[in-house]
This record gives C-alpha cells, sequence and structure tokens, in this order.
C-alpha cells in the first residue's frame, strides 16, 4: 500500500515558507501523487481532532511541516494516534526532499483540505515526553496553570487556550528543553534540535547565590557590553572587510581597462608616454 | 488536552484603569487615606488586603482595583524607605514582555533578556534612564530571577515591573525577606508588546531623599566580626585564666556553629541604635557571655540526649568522659555570668534577670521532658508546646532582648520581642524535629524521636500502634527505623505539624505588627525565615 502523504500550512501566523508548501503541492500534482493539505495542524488537532482521523489511523504516512519533532510530539500529544504506525516527518525546506518524492508510488487520488477556521491563533506548548523528566518547573513557572499534572506524577498541557500568544518563556525555563513552541521564532524552542549554545549555561544563577549579588549584575551588566562592542567591531570589521574586496574588485576592473593610447601607464607609473604632458604627469587615461 | 474556551480569565479586582492621570489620581487617594494610619514595612499580606478593602468601603467605585490598591499601598509603605537607598544599591526588574514581540534582537542569558537597546521597544529608554541613576537592570522572563534573587537575602531594594500575577507570586517571598521594594502593574496582563505607565515608573526610579537609610543590617558582616570574638586568643584573654580545663572549654567554645545568638544579639542592638558595626568591649562580653549559655546548655543536652557526634566530631563526653563534660558546662556557665558582671553595661541587672530567667525556663522545659521519659506517658499536644516554648525559646529571647536593653529599648519593645521569640521558639524546634522525619531512617534510634510534635499527634490518634513500636524498639528491632518513617500516618502527621509550623510563623510575624521601628521590624522578620527556613 502507498504512503499517505500530509502537508501542513502552518497557515495562522506560520512560520514556514509559504513558496516551499506550494512547491511541494505542485510537485506531488505533477506526478499524480494525492496528499492532504492540513491548513494548520496546531490548530486543527486542539480545536477539531476529529477531522485529523486518517492521520492518526493511517498505516503508513509521511507528514510535511515544520520542525520533525515540533510535528512528532504535537501528534502524540494528541494521545490519539493509533500506535505502531510508521510516520515520518519532514520539514518542507528538508534537502532530501526530492529523492523521497522520487520513491513515492503515483496514485490518482485528489488533494484533500483541511481547513482551519478559527480566529484563535494555536499558540501552546508541546511537550517532548522523550525529554521531560517530570520536574514540574514548567507547571511552577506558567502563571496561567496552562500545565498541570495526572496521578501517575506526568505533567500536562491541560489548558493550551490560555497560553498566551508568542510568550515561550516556559521552554527556556525548562531544563531539558523538552517544551516546544512549533510557531516560535528559534531553535531549539520551534523543535529544532538547537545550536548546541543554549545548553551552555553560565553560572550566573550560582554566583548570585553565593557571592555579592551587586557585583555579579555589574560584571554581567560590563560583559554584556563589551560583548555588544566586540559585534559592533566585528560588524565593522566585515564591513571594512566588504569595503575591501570591492574597492579590490575595481582595481581588477582598472586593470582590465586598456590606455587608449598603448602606453603602459596604467601598471608603471615611471613608465614613458608620448601623450604625457610635462606637468600634470598624466596621459589620455 | 482540554481546550478553555473562556478567553478572559480577568477576574474582579484584577483590572488597572488604562490611562496614567487616574493612576495616578488613585496614587494620591492612598497617600491621604495613609496619611490618617501609621504603615510601617513589612506590611504582611493580610494587612495590605485589610486596607485594600478599606479604601473600597470608602470609594466603593474602586472595587474593581482591588490588586491594584494592595500594590498601591505596599508601595506607599516602603516609600519612605526605598527613597533612603542609594541608586546603586537597587535592582531594577523589567519584564522581557515589553520587548517587541517579533523583532527584538536580543539574546538571553539564565538572568534574561540582554537588551541591546535598540529602541523597538520601550525598555531601551528605561534602561538608559536607569543606567544613568546607577541602577542594576535586569530584563527577566517570568518569575523566576525575582524569586532568586529576593530569597538570596542579600537584594537591599527591588523596583518591579510586572503584570499584577507576577506580583502575587513574588509579594509573598518580599515579604518574608523584607526587601524594601516597589511595584508599577503593567498596563496589560497578556504578555505580550507590553507598556507600562511612563510617568508613573518615572515617579518611582527618581525617588531619592537627601539622607540615607541605614536600616539594613548586613547580617553577614556582623558574623564576620564575631569570627574575631570566638578565635581562642580571644577568648583566652577574655577568660583570663591558663589551664586544662579552660582549654577545653575554649576550644569548644570556638568550634563552629552558626553564632546565630550572638549575631541577633548584635542585630537587634544595630538595628535599634542605627549604628551598625561600632562595638565596644561590653558589646563583646555580652555576645560571648551569651554563647558561654548556648555552648553549656548543647554539653548538657548532647549527655541527656547521649549525642555522640555534633559538628561532625564527637562530643564533649564522648572525647572525654561524662563528669569531665559536666564540668566543662558548668566553667561555661560561670563565665557567662562573669561576662555579663564585668561588661559595665548600664543595665546589668535588667541583663542578669533576662539571663537567669531564660536558664530557669530552659531547666523547666527540660526538666518536664526528662520526667516524662521516666513515667512514659504519653504527652499532650499543649504539654509538648509547653516544653519547646521553655526549651527553646529562650536562647533566642535571651539574646534578643540583650541587644534590645543594651540599645535602651522600652518596655514596649521588650515585651513585643518576648512574644516573637516564644513564638520562634517553637517555630525552630518543630522544624528541627521534622527535620529527623526528613530522613529516610531515624538515625539514633526510635525514641530520640520522641518527645516532638509528630510523634504527640501520632500518639494522640494511634496510641495502640505507638506502644507496639514502643515495645518492638525495646526488644531491639531495628527495623523499625525505617518502617516508621514510611507509614501513612507518620506522613499524614507530619503534614499537621508544618501547618502548625506555619502557623507560629505566621504568630511570630503578627507580633511585630505592633512594631513603629521599621528597621527593627524589618529585621525581626528577615530573622524568623533565616532562623526557621521555609521548608523545600
Amino acid at each position: 500500500m502507498s504512503k499517505q502523504i500530509f502537508i501542513c500550512g502552518c497557515e495562522k501566523d506560520g512560520k514556514i515558507e509559504k513558496k516551499s508548501v506550494e512547491k511541494l503541492m505542485s510537485t506531488l500534482e505533477e506526478k499524480n501523487i494525492a496528499y492532504t493539505y492540513i491548513e494548520d495542524m496546531c490548530g486543527t488537532i486542539l480545536k477539531n481532532p476529529d477531522d485529523l482521523e486518517s492521520l492518526y489511523n493511517a498505516k503508513d504516512a509521511i507528514v510535511f511541516g515544520c520542525q520533525t519533532r515540533a510535528m512528532q510530539h504535537l501528534v502524540a500529544n494528541s494521545g490519539r494516534k493509533t500506535e505502531g504506525n510508521g510516520t515520518e516527518y519532514h520539514h518542507v525546506d528538508d534537502d532530501s526532499q526530492e529523492e523521497l518524492i522520487s520513491t513515492l508510488e503515483s496514485n490518482t487520488g485528489e488533494p484533500l483540505k483541511i481547513k482551519y477556521s478559527d480566529s484563535w491563533k494555536p499558540w501552546y506548548p508541546v511537550i517532548d515526553y522523550d525529554r521531560c523528566n517530570g520536574c514540574r518547573k514548567c507547571l511552577n513557572f506558567c502563571l496561567f496553570s496552562v500545565y498541570s499534572v495526572e496521578d501517575d506524577g506526568t505533567v500536562v498541557v491541560s489548558a493550551s487556550a490560555n497560553c498566551k500568544d508568542m510568550c515561550p518563556a516556559c521552554a527556556r525555563v525548562c531544563p531539558q528543553n523538552a517544551i516546544i513552541f512549533p510557531k516560535h521564532a528559534e531553535s531549539p524552542i520551534d523543535g529544532g534540535e538547537g545550536d548546541g549554545t543554549e545548553n551552555e549555561k553560565t553560572d550566573i544563577l550560582e554566583q548570585i547565590q553565593n557571592e555579592d549579588v551587586y557585583s555579579v549584575l555589574s560584571a554581567r551588566r560590563k560583559n554584556f557590553q563589551v560583548s555588544l562592542l566586540k559585534k559592533d567591531q566585528f560588524k565593522m570589521a566585515e564591513d571594512e572587510r566588504r569595503a575591501c574586496c570591492s574597492s579590490s574588485d575595481k582595481k581588477e576592473e582598472k586593470k582590465a581597462e586598456k590606455c587608449d593610447c598603448d602606453c603602459n601607464c596604467k601598471n608603471d607609473s615611471e613608465s614613458k608616454c608620448d601623450s604625457k604632458d610635462g606637468d600634470s604627469n598624466s596621459c589620455c587615461c | 488536552m482540554i481546550l478553555k474556551n473562556n478567553q478572559s480569565n480577568i477576574s474582579f479586582g484584577n483590572d488597572l484603569p488604562q490611562h496614567p492621570e487616574k493612576l495616578k489620581q488613585i496614587r494620591d487617594l492612598i497617600r491621604d487615606y495613609a496619611a490618617e494610619c501609621e504603615l510601617i514595612p513589612p506590611l504582611q499580606e493580610e494587612e495590605v488586603i485589610f486596607h485594600s478593602g478599606e479604601l473600597i468601603r470608602k470609594h466603593p467605585e474602586l472595587f474593581l482595583y482591588q490588586k491594584l490598591l494592595a500594590v498601591m499601598i505596599n508601595n506607599y509603605a516602603w516609600s519612605q524607605i526605598v527613597a533612603g537607598i542609594p541608586f546603586n544599591r537597587r535592582i531594577l526588574l523589567l519584564p522581557k514582555c515589553i520587548s517587541h514581540s517579533t523583532l527584538c534582537p536580543a539574546k538571553y542569558d539564565e538572568l534574561g533578556l540582554l537588551c541591546e537597546q535598540c529602541g523597538r521597544c520601550d525598555l531601551a529608554e528605561i534602561i538608559s534612564q536607569a543606567d544613568e541613576l546607577g541602577y542594576h537592570t535586569i530584563v527577566t522572563e517570568g518569575t523566576t530571577s525575582a524569586s532568586l534573587l529576593l530569597s538570596s537575602g542579600q537584594v537591599e531594594c527591588v523596583v518591579g515591573v510586572g503584570c499584577l500575577h507576577s506580583f502575587e507570586r513574588s509579594f509573598p517571598l518580599a515579604v518574608k525577606e523584607a526587601v524594601p521594594s516597589l511595584a508599577i502593574p503593567l498596563y496589560n496582563n497578556n504578555c505580550k508588546d507590553s507598556k507600562v505607565d511612563k510617568i508613573w515608573l518615572d515617579e518611582v526610579l527618581s525617588m531619592r531623599s537627601k539622607s540615607n537609610w541605614k536600616g539594613w543590617i548586613d547580617l553577614d558582616s556582623i558574623k564576620s566580626v564575631l569570627k574575631d570574638w570566638f578565635a581562642t586568643a580571644q577568648l583566652k584573654t577574655l577568660f583570663g585564666q591558663d589551664d586544662d580545663t579552660v582549654d577545653i572549654a575554649v576550644r569548644w567554645m570556638e568550634t563552629d556553629g552558626k553564632r546565630w545568638r550572638p549575631t541577633i544579639m548584635l542585630a537587634v542592638y544595630d538595628a535599634l541604635t542605627g549604628k551598625s558595626g561600632e562595638y565596644d568591649d561590653t558589646i563583646q562580653k555580652l555576645a560571648v557571655s551569651i554563647e558561654c549559655f548556648h555552648k553549656a546548655s548543647l554539653v548538657h543536652d548532647d549527655i541527656v540526649d547521649e549525642d555522640d557526634e555534633r559538628y561532625g566530631k564527637p562530643t564533649l563526653h564522648k572525647e572525654y568522659d561524662i563528669p569531665v563534660a559536666l564540668n566543662v558546662g558548668d566553667l561555661l556557665l560561670g563565665y557567662g555570668y562573669q561576662m555579663i558582671a564585668e561588661s559595665e553595661a548600664k543595665h546589668i541587672r535588667k541583663l542578669l534577670k533576662v539571663a537567669a530567667c531564660g536558664h530557669r525556663d530552659l531547666s523547666l522545659g527540660q526538666g518536664e521532658e526528662l520526667l516524662w521519659r521516666n513515667n512514659e506517658k504519653l504527652l499532650t499536644q499543649e504539654e509538648i508546646l509547653r516544653i519547646f516554648s521553655n526549651k527553646t525559646s529562650p536562647a533566642f529571647e535571651v539574646a534578643l532582648q540583650f541587644g534590645a536593653i543594651l540599645a535602651d529599648a522600652d518596655e514596649n519593645i521588650l515585651n513585643i520581642i518576648s512574644e516573637y521569640s516564644n513564638a520562634l521558639g517553637i517555630a525552630y524546634q518543630v522544624n528541627d524535629d521534622l527535620d529527623d522525619f526528613k530522613q529516610k531512617r531515624i538515625v539514633s534510634g526510635f525514641n530520640t524521636i520522641q518527645p516532638s510534635l509528630v510523634s504527640t499527634l501520632l500518639n494522640q490518634k494511634h496510641p495502640e500502634k505507638m506502644q507496639e513500636w514502643f515495645e518492638r524498639t525495646k526488644n531491639g528491632d531495628e527495623s523499625i527505623n525505617t518502617e516508621f518513617l514510611k507509614w501513612a500516618e507518620t506522613r499524614q502527621a507530619m503534614k499537621e505539624a508544618e501547618e502548625m509550623l506555619n502557623i507560629y510563623k505566621r504568630n511570630a510575624l503578627k507580633a511585630l505588627k505592633p512594631l513603629n521601628n521599621p528597621t527593627l521590624k524589618i529585621l525581626l522578620t528577615r530573622l524568623l525565615n533565616r532562623i526557621v527556613p521555609e521548608n523545600s
């Protein structure tokens, strides 16, 4: 049996490139591969979960959308997915996309569409249970009771609608980086793997508890200003380098120019040129 | 996932007028109200609620703004003190949500957002104003940084901007640590592109009186003074005798310990006189006398409780023997009274009486406990609390009273201290007992956790079962040392004991209500939380 294809368009204040989604859809259509377009999976899974029945029950599926970890846990968090089904998740901008599509069998189904027509922007946390260790920091941290604890101690997102649009604060306090906001702009909060720096913890929290608070804060401010300065300097250096490059480009252009009078004065200032007038040391060029 | 469709979780009282003029109008109203009643900080939560209720009674139209009123009343109570704190000792906490929700270029460290002052939001302007004045500014996300700073015990002043929700979180902590603090609520509660009344903020940020407030008692610097006083050479000079027994006593005195009693004596003295760090021989001798009494009681206690170790080292009667230890304890008592007599303090008779009464009560409390052990009857809750109050409260009371008497405090203050110490002592003992129960096993046997509040509560509910545990201990059954702590009823009794602990802590704070000296009120509030830390 062929794989079922799903594409999430992240339409509600989304973060993925519309062009990428459109490109993917036209490629599939060209190849006569049927797919289901989900306008906004975050929204539908919360507001109209029944609409995604085909995704939960698909024996073998591929989902294109935002970060794979975000989609995988978003679907897992719904608790409706049939266990044991093979579902692959891919970013719409995934490099291996073409290769992947080439392996798909064409079929003649019509594209389906799952609409999300609510005005509410589905901004809420998704928990990556592979990472969550149940420390409850998020639970105590959130001012709006988005989280709660089940009888068995599992932390769950129980009041998604209480979550404040664009506030990813709980994800930042999570020591496991286990909280995902799929619509967030940065990795790893958006479910990406991050660049590794997010785990580089300074010991500033410890310093505050054990050293003089005021000197720690002064030092922090100073360090930051220095780093800003460095950033400025770096930017300046980059600008200068760019300026350098472009001016040497010009030089080369000039070099390429030929002197009208066939002399060699462009390259050799000492060369004699008949066209030179004695005072200004300049010739035709 | 459950979706709650009711988007607005705004309850009554959570509202905020959206105009600076209206906010100013309410601030003026509060100023007029406060002129009629004395607001001495730190105000406890129930006091703040009481006053906001009073205001609403007078101005019913303000009922929507109950929480705002509470914030403003608390601000008013602290305002004079904050004005006396130099800008460079103040910390400004700004919420991250003021930043531009999509275009903010800033990075974060663990304390918060590192603002690049790009000018896309109001933060740049606020921060540069605060920088110019000398504030330490932190842009925080949520209340984690605020909690950390407040509970560090080192922060002398906080100016916080945040939503009313976040204040509800951090207010209890600010009260507990008695940190002079002012709060300015955001216009909005939705954590995004937030705005603050800049006129109000400006008013608060630039608040500064001509003279400095000198009421911040630095407990760490007191402790470092004490370190010198309790060095071997100093003690030897004070005791003035070269003798083997004196050497043991000096060593026992010098061995670590928290030196809480001398610390609180000096702190109270500093708070009442406003002359921190200026100590003469009189104070030094009295501080040593207090520690003498305390260390003497520990020697004797260790013998009575048959404890083998203290501070991770052998107890005195283990290192030598019981007669030697008893005698060293007695020697320390002698030195303690000698130090008072030679202190040349103004109120020596008062001091002697306080010390002697402390001793008497301690022995009575201890006596009741010892006699109980002999006749094996079950203690009631009243009896155990009386034992605690006698046994533990005097040690704190003597230290606090010494500091107050030295500073010429009036009867009124001495009485308040008395009431405070009583509650503090009980809370301390209940907490100390609870620590024994929070282990995986009872370290030194079933009998050492008696009498305690937890075991008394259990005795009342399950006398037969407790008798059974007792019998099993007698027969040398050691498995109960872990089994007993796992018993559901023990856990339940611990919970009840913890509730009572909180009641006594609250009673200690209630005792401070009539104090009209804010410096002392702030100090004693902080001390309570230090001596009986919050359970984590």
